[in-house]
């Protein structure tokens, strides 16, 4: 793997001398906004020359002074405005000629809470395009910026790809400060640390970090904001781009960022000890570092009855497994060893194959191909007709195939199991590593029958071993192995006995659970009260 | 250097994707399920595949032989259980194909080359040699089957009677392929405690050993439709010298402690009373000592079982099981020293008393045995004291 | 991202006991009975006795230079030529006996499996995946190791447990043997010894020991595994002397192999384990292969100076599968095995000894307590 690495390394560095870039073609780097009044003003109409939506409001304020506001008509509160800037400054006169013009109008007169001053071209119009509405008054050399952005956002929902039976139904919404908000909901301690930075040459997207003061390793945050400063790239649009720069390793076909759309997921992993990282207008978030395991463990998981979770958690790792190698293994045992199923199977499989036209791997090949097109067909239509297409698909691909002699009814059982198997994943992004994989695996099987699958296999487990997530082993707590990490994989013991916070993130305080002896079995209502009662009836 | 890595292993990729060399479709194989082998006694020649036509081919010992196969016919047998009327009988789902040669192999090549796919032994359930064979020896046969990578060692390997390949002809109705009936039934048979473990692999070991010596079970076939377990066959060294009446099985199996018991024996206590006694477990303790400078064998056997019938008496007290277990003792010692007897005349010591010996006389062996020839002559005049105790634990939910 | 992880004891027991548990094994059976018939498992006894003593001076070894690897203290006690000297002995040797057992193990899928396939396939399949392996450092190939622990030793359990009801106790006694004089278990001891596995053993504590958390937990580790590995074997080698007798034993090339192909679970479905064992004698192949071809690039690299063994990963692999292809024939094949692990019995076991021996004398490393 890593000679790919080595190879690669030469061209990164060239990228760095990138960064003095300009903001936009139309200013210049630390372009100061004229004092001249009205040169100011064509200074900033300037820039957005012909805006459809760039709105300019002329004023006279206190009596005699003018001023001008600016503002994107579509970025903005119009309501606000009116009330909190233009309103106040109409009716108030100056009664006090002692301070300046501008501690007036900042101090006494504005309503609005979130007011700021800016001298710089560069800054007035960045906070223009954000939202802002800057107020110029003659005589007064800074610009006011007056926040007043309003975007439509939509409301809180559960999130579609991470439903649960049990737990809490809010999810992320596009909005990063409503995020924030679901988040310093949770967590109202002031050790909750959320860090802001822009990147996106172009589209200047806010992204957030956030993690525990007293839990998280410091070097993990600080590993964290390394990565993140690296990337230089016009745009963030969603937190995926910032995944694809962070994590550890990229050609790997398993995800090594956990995202989740859940608050109560995110809040779960920060008290773990991980790292949520937020991109504004996205509402997924990433955790780091992602392990294996946690991607098989669902919220759920923890609300529900430790030994009903355990076993469930039990039968995604089987499904996965078992989706993974059930369609090679088929191969294996049709064109390399039959002796290996009883006879009287594979007397009886031999009758079903007989007339199919194609070796097994090819058939096993296509008919995955068949379920894996169906599947992406049906993800991208819209509901009405993806319910048609999977009656189409199951008719065809399953029914009609078999009739028409194009594979063997024990091919479409396989298939249909491993298809099955696969959905049982929490996690979307696993269950298309495994997916690839799997193809991987019939190939290998293809050429070496048993042999090649048991090397691909060893193949895959030996990335999987290998593989590191921010410098976390990517199958801890399985291995290396520690004993109290491997009581909330494969099973979920009760929450009580889960005293530790995972050992491989090394966090700065591992205590979960302070009392954990301290839950004895009380009787309140028990047989020793009703003796007494009976007693008191005597 | 990276970019030869990487070409390397895109080189060894396409090599890959050119390969499949083993890959051999299940419906692609021939797949045989049972052999039988006899002798071949007409003068007709084989087809010359294997070497020119001429008369002086060294041939084995039992010279020529002939191949009967049963293969099963790819399509006919349904996925599943049959729907009704649709199954076909045993006729139409497996078929029987002949072959003669000088050697084994020579036999399956000319087997393989009436049909069209290949030959696959890899599900081989049963072997048939017929009593010629097996009486003149089987040293070419065992060593082609041990050295077949395909062929496992859990394949029965079986003495028939007569004609070895009537049994792969016979149709039983209840399966649909006849050979996979018959594994069944010998498998039955064990499970049943009526026959003792004797897969090839079985008989292999005792081969092997030098104080022990080989059993394969015999069957016959009865009125061409019907076959029966109808004995064991031993051997000395390769060659078959005899074999056990189907009574004798349960003897057999007592001396060597096959469990689960299930044999039964009839006891006969006077004129008109009698019982059936059914084992349930057997324990036999087999120990060797030196007696006068000679091995000694004693054998304590121990058969718990039940009563499952009786004729003109009542059983209804603990006097009566005791007598019962007092005659049964008895017939079994009587019988099971019968058995021995028998086997020592022949010098096939199929209950492996040899290795008793080999084991706990380590100097008498070293000193005075050594091979198995050797050892059959020991064995011929071996002194053997059977002791044996029976327990009766029910006698069905009857009270009388 | 945290402190350098370390090779903790359980590691280093694991990592002993996947690399001794291999393809060698199969055959074990067979070559145990050929020389002491019946006293076979005493006869393997002996030769896993021997081979304690050799990883007792390894690790005595180790003990006296922690941090420090074989070829750097070897170095130290006898001087610069002279070590460079051994150091391309024990290379060499190991190129050849990795190949050989890579040869040995493709042998037997070929024979049993895959009669048409290339031979080059299946051995360059197999060393290919462990030259891949091998690009990680030594304690992500602990990890490997430890990973793949259960995965070998559950089945081996299964596969005696399973067994144990077929063994007859009468056939691995005597437990002399019949006939044996006490050279022929001086012989099959050392044959024992001379088996690749345990050169792969002793030497593997070489790699691991500069990595271990501690000199002591190297000690443990290596004892403990060299132990568990040995009753394991034993255990396995009792069932197949115990199934087949010592007579039966000799007669398949790989008697272990056959003893799995064999057992049968009590269950309809799963007729046959087969499908389950051929996968974990290839996980046990190529858990063998991996340490032996890691001791080839390690042993390489410290040799010629090298930042690390990862240079080697790919430079090795023509020389091992040089030495896999070199046999002709399987019998010339363990002809070479016996001659090779014989001669390695002074790599493995002399060469060390002296080492120990000089550093005594010349009081270098670390004075013992």
């Amino acid at each position: 793997m890593s000679i790919w690495n080595r190879f690669k390394k030469s061209h990164t560095s060239s990228s760095e001398n990138k960064k003095a870039e300009t903001i936009s073609e139309k200013i210049v780097v630390n372009e100061m906004l004229k004092t001249d009044y009205p040169t100011a003003i064509h200074q900033i109409q300037q820039v957005f020359e012909d805006e459809a939506d760039f709105a300019i409001r002329e004023l006279v304020v206190f009596g005699n002074i003018n001023a001008t506001i600016m503002y994107f008509s579509s970025l903005v509160d119009k309501k606000d405005i009116s009330e909190d800037i233009i309103k106040p400054l109409l009716i108030n006169t100056i009664s006090n000629h002692e301070i300046s013009l501008k501690e007036v109008v900042i101090r006494q007169t504005l309503y609005h809470a979130d007011v700021q001053q800016a001298v710089q071209l560069a800054d007035i119009v960045n906070g223009l395009l954000r939202g802002n509405t800057i107020l110029i008054i003659e005589g007064i050399p800074e610009v006011i910026l007056i926040n007043t952005k309003k975007l439509e956002k939509r409301s809180i929902a559960q999130p579609e790809t991470e439903q649960v039976i049990r737990g809490p139904r809010d999810g992320f919404i596009e909005s990063l400060e409503t995020n924030i908000s679901l988040l310093r909901d949770r967590i109202p301690v002031p050790e909750f640390k959320v860090k802001s930075k822009q990147i996106g040459r172009i589209t200047k997207s806010t992204v957030c970090i956030f993690y525990m003061e007293n839990i998280t390793n410091p070097s993990l945050v600080e590993d964290v904001e390394k990565r993140l400063e690296r990337i230089d790239i016009d745009r963030v649009l969603d937190s995926g781009y910032l995944e694809q720069f962070i994590q550890d390793n990229p050609r790997s076909p398993f995800p090594q960022v956990k995202n989740t759309e859940r608050p109560d997921v995110a809040v779960g992993n920060l008290l773990e000890g991980r790292v949520v990282i937020m991109v504004d207008g996205s509402p997924i978030a990433l955790i780091v570092p992602g392990t294996f395991i946690m991607f098989y463990q669902s919220s759920e998981d923890y609300n529900e009855r430790t030994n009903v979770m355990s076993v469930i958690r039990m039968t995604r790792i089987f499904s996965i497994i078992f989706s993974l190698v059930t369609p090679s293994t088929y191969v294996a045992i049709i064109s390399y060893h039959p002796e290996l199923i009883p006879t009287a199977f594979s007397v009886a499989i031999t009758s079903g194959r007989a007339g199919v036209p194609f070796p097994a791997v090819i058939e096993v090949f296509l008919m995955e191909a068949a379920m894996e097109i169906l599947r992406e067909a049906t993800v991208r239509m819209p509901k009405q007709v993806g319910g048609a297409l999977s009656i189409v698909g199951v008719l065809v691909v399953g029914q009609a195939a078999v009739m028409a002699g194009f594979v063997s009814p024990i091919t479409v059982v396989v298939i249909a199991i491993t298809t099955i198997g696969s959905f049982a994943t929490p996690t979307y992004s696993m269950a298309n590593g495994f997916r690839m994989l799997r193809f991987f695996l019939i190939f290998t099987t293809g050429v070496l029958g048993l042999y090649g699958l048991i090397l691909g296999l060893i193949l895959i487990m030996n990335h999987l071993l290998s593989l590191r997530s921010f410098g976390v082993p990517y199958l801890s707590p399985i291995s290396p192995m520690n004993w109290g990490g491997l009581r909330d994989s494969f099973i979920r013991v009760p929450l009580r006995w889960l005293i530790d916070r995972p050992e491989e993130l090394f966090v700065k305080n591992s205590q979960r659970i302070n009392n954990p002896k301290e839950y004895p079995t009380t009787n309140p209502l028990g047989p020793e009260r009703h003796t007494d009662m009976k007693e008191e009836d005597q | 250097m990276k970019h030869a890595a990487k070409s390397v292993l895109l080189v060894i990729l396409v090599l890959l994707m050119a390969g499949c060399w083993d890959r051999m479709e299940i419906e692609e194989r021939a797949t045989i399920l049972g052999l039988s082998i006899d002798l071949h006694d007409e003068e007709t020649s084989d087809e010359p595949i294997n070497h020119p036509n001429s008369d002086n081919i060294p041939t084995s010992e039992i010279g020529m032989v002939k191949i009967t196969a049963q293969l099963a016919v790819p399509g006919q047998i349904p996925l599943g259980p049959s729907q009704g009327g649709g199954g076909g009988g045993p006729e139409d789902t497996v078929w029987v194909v002949k072959a003669i040669g000088h050697s084994m192999d020579d036999a399956i090549s000319n087997l393989q080359q009436q049909l069209g796919s290949t030959l696959f032994l890899g599900h081989l359930k049963i072997i048939i040699i017929s009593k010629e064979v097996a009486e003149k020896g089987i040293k070419e046969i065992s060593d082609y089957i041990k050295r077949h990578p395909e062929i496992r060692r859990d394949t029965w390997l079986l003495v028939n009677g007569k004609m070895a390949e009537e049994t792969l002809k016979i149709a039983p109705k209840l399966e649909r392929v006849p050979v996979l009936y018959l594994s069944g039934m010998l498998d039955n048979a064990i499970k049943m405690g009526k026959f003792p473990k004797g897969k090839v692999g079985e008989f292999w070991v005792g081969l092997e050993n030098l104080g022990q010596d080989g059993y394969l079970p015999y069957i016959t076939v009865e009125e061409k439709e019907h076959i029966q377990i109808s004995g064991l066959a031993y051997f000395k060294d390769m060659k078959m010298v005899g074999n056990l009446e189907p009574y004798q099985i349960a003897y057999f199996n007592g001396i060597t402690e096959q469990n689960p018991g299930g044999s039964k024996a009839l006891v006969k206590l006077s004129e008109d009373e009698s019982v059936m006694f059914q084992s349930t477990v057997r324990k036999s303790k087999i120990k060797a000592t030196l007696k006068d400078g000679r091995p000694h064998i004693k054998v304590n056997l121990k058969v718990i079982g039940n009563i499952v019938e009786k004729r003109n008496m009542t059983i209804d007290s603990q006097e009566v099981s005791q007598k019962i277990e007092k005659i049964t003792e008895g017939l079994i010692k009587e019988q099971c020293e019968q058995l021995i007897k028998e086997t020592q005349e022949k010098q096939s010591d199929i209950f492996g008393f040899g290795e008793y010996v080999r084991g706990s006389l380590r100097s008498y062996w070293d000193t005075e045995v050594r091979t198995a020839e050797k050892w059959r002559e020991v064995y011929k005049n071996l002194s053997v004291d059977v002791e044996t105790q029976v327990e009766i634990k029910e006698a069905g939910i009857r009270s009388k | 991202m945290r402190e350098p992880r370390q090779i903790t004891a359980s590691q280093t027991m694991m990592s002993i006991f996947n690399s001794m548990i291999g393809i060698s094994i199969l055959g074990l059976p067979r070559i145990a009975s050929e020389h002491v018939n019946s006293g076979a498992v005493l006869v393997t006894i002996i030769g896993l006795g021997i081979m304690m003593i050799g990883m007792g001076i390894m690790t005595l070894l180790g003990y006296r230079f922690p941090k420090t690897s074989f070829i750097q203290f070897s170095k130290q006690i006898i001087g610069k030529k002279l070590s460079f000297l051994f150091g391309l002995f024990i290379l060499v040797f190991f190129i050849l006996l990795i190949g050989f057992i890579t040869r040995e193990f493709s042998f037997m899928l070929s024979s049993f499996l895959y009669p048409d396939t290339p031979m080059i396939v299946l051995v360059g399949a197999m060393l290919i995946i462990v030259a891949i392996a091998t690009r990680n450092d030594i304690t992500t190939i602990s990890y490997i190791h430890f990973f793949y622990f259960p995965f070998l030793l559950i089945p081996l359990l299964l596969l005696i447990v399973l067994a144990l009801e077929n063994v007859d106790i009468r056939y691995v006694k005597p437990f002399l043997g019949n006939g044996n004089t006490f050279s022929d278990f001086l012989q099959g001891g050392l044959t024992i010894a001379a088996f690749p596995f345990v050169h792969i053993g002793i030497f593997l504590l070489t790699v691991l020991t500069p990595h271990t958390h501690s000199p002591k937990n190297a000690i443990r580790g290596s004892l403990l595994g060299g132990l568990f590995s040995s009753l394991l074997i034993i255990l396995t080698l009792f069932v197949t002397i115990g199934v087949f007798g010592s007579m039966e034993a000799k007669s398949p090339l790989w008697p272990l192999y056959v003893l799995t192909r064999m057992v049968q679970l009590p269950l309809e479905l799963l007729e046959r384990l087969d499908i389950l064992f051929l996968g974990i004698w290839v996980l046990s192949a190529f858990t063998t292969i991996l340490s032996g071809y890691l001791i080839i690039i390690y042993t390489g690299s410290q040799l010629f100076n090298l930042k690390s063994h990862r240079v080697l990963s790919y430079i090795a692999l023509p020389l091992v599968f040089g030495a896999a292809m070199y046999p002709q024939n399987i019998f010339h094949l363990f002809e070479l095995i016996e001659l090779v692990g014989k001669w390695g019995l002074i790599i493995t076991m002399i060469y060390p000894l002296f080492l120990l021996f000089i550093a005594l004398i010349r009081k270098k490393g670390k004075v013992m307590k």
